[in-house]
């Protein structure tokens, strides 16, 4: 008879700054801080206007993807770009690609202000439920009735961000404009002011309301800057890693994933679509049973 | 090896912004079609096409190319009341984007 393995004791109860100041407090204040910046930003050039011999910059200049749409013109025509896009895009864009070359999809999880939106709003979501019966029933209602449906188009409408990716880049590089600027929300959310009416207003409404039944659904299943960032990030030496012996497979990190991946049935966590929050291992009850660990990059983990 | 989670989240922002202040520090940055990575004023010049930048107005290009502006309006199809003070980005539609202006104003000059 083999002797069955005893899960890990639980964790400590944090108190004090310490409960206050964790990793998950620290992520959100990184994320705002972003935010606020991208926010200052479009402030100030709304206010100076296009004509103001103050040079101001658009808050398009500091959009990662642009740096991805324009890099091909830049490097076939030596050093011009696709309209709307700057060398700050270019430099924005190769911080996010060695970010995700050495910490994984970080980016994502710590510092995009869209990705931040999101979870401002499914927060908003939540707390929602808890403190109104009639919407948590109604929450609850709509889960329910749609969750078989929802699991299988789920796994499939994760693969549409490798379309757009492939389209935007490759039609950025065709055309020499990017085609995709009129579809995406976070251009149609730093432009609000040109009061312009673009497809790109329409998904992002259908982000943000979206954003109140699932978590992240734009990162989950359309973003192409997640799409790159994830697959370069499996090359990070960086992984989860969950202790099968020490785990209960409570399902706690499972339910707070914002991707929806499920973690507790995994040995080592390399999704392309794992956004490193880390929510998972915050919440994990268990001494060692969720840590983050680095090795060797496609190396036995 | 493991990591602990806060140590994780500082290295993140570190890398980030590192590597943007460490391009900044090289002299690999811009915002603005306006100046160049030195600060310098960009100008259009008939010279060269992709000097052409999304805030320059319809008349700074008419003057540099020597293009009458109505013929500009009229080539990409834009209302023939448009102000000559409108920076180029505000003309942008279906018709007419800076890639095509430039192409068009390249292609007249060497037909």
């Amino acid at each position: 008879m083999t002797a069955r393995a005893v899960p890990s004791r639980v964790k400590p109860r944090l108190i004090g700054f310490k409960a206050i100041f964790t990793h998950q407090s620290f992520r959100t204040l990184v994320q705002l801080a972003f935010a606020l910046f991208i926010v200052y930003i479009t402030a100030v050039h709304i206010s100076a206007g296009e004509a103001s011999t103050n040079l101001t910059a658009s808050p398009e200049a500091f959009c990662p993807f642009g740096g991805l749409e324009t890099f091909y013109r830049y490097i076939v025509s030596g050093g011009t770009y696709v309209p709307h896009t700057h060398l700050s895009n270019l430099v924005v864009a190769a911080a996010v690609l060695i970010t995700a070359l050495l910490l994984r999809s970080a980016f994502c999880g710590w510092i995009c202000p869209l990705g931040y939106i999101q979870d401002l709003i499914h927060n908003f979501s939540a707390w929602l439920q808890k403190h109104f019966i009639p919407y948590r029933k109604s929450i609850r209602t709509i889960s329910q009735r749609g969750q078989p449906t929802w699991s299988f188009l789920d796994k499939y409408l994760r693969f549409i961000k490798y379309g757009v990716l492939i389209w935007s880049v490759t039609g950025a590089a065709i055309y020499g404009v990017m085609v995709f600027k009129d579809y995406d929300p976070w251009s149609a959310l730093i432009n609000f002011a040109e009061w312009t009416f673009t497809p790109g207003l329409v998904v992002l409404g259908l982000t943000l309301v979206g954003s109140m039944f699932v978590e992240r659904p734009w990162c989950r299943y359309a973003c192409p800057l997640g799409a790159a960032s994830g697959l370069l990030g499996k090359l990070s030496p960086v992984y989860l890693k969950r202790e099968a012996d020490a785990c209960t497979s409570c399902k706690i990190c499972t339910n707070v994933c914002p991707m929806g991946l499920n973690i507790h049935t995994a040995t080592t966590i390399t999704s392309v679509d794992c956004v490193s929050c880390l929510e998972c291992v915050g919440e994990c009850p268990r001494e060692s049973a969720l840590e983050v660990k680095v090795g060797l990059p496609f190396m036995a983990k | 090896m493991k990591i602990n989670p806060m140590v994780y989240g500082v290295v993140v922002v570190v890398v980030f912004l590192g590597v943007i202040f460490g391009f900044q520090v090289a002299g690999v940055w811009s915002t603005s079609g306006k100046v160049d990575t030195s600060g310098k004023s960009i100008q259009p010049s008939a010279a060269d096409v992709n000097t052409i930048k999304g805030w320059m107005t319809l008349e700074q290009v008419s003057t540099v190319f020597g293009v009458p502006a109505p013929e500009i309006l009229s080539e990409f199809n834009l209302p023939a009341d448009t102000p000559p003070s409108t920076a180029l980005k505000d003309l942008e539609s279906d018709t007419f984007d800076i890639t095509k202006l430039r192409t068009w104003l390249q292609n007249r000059s060497n037909p």
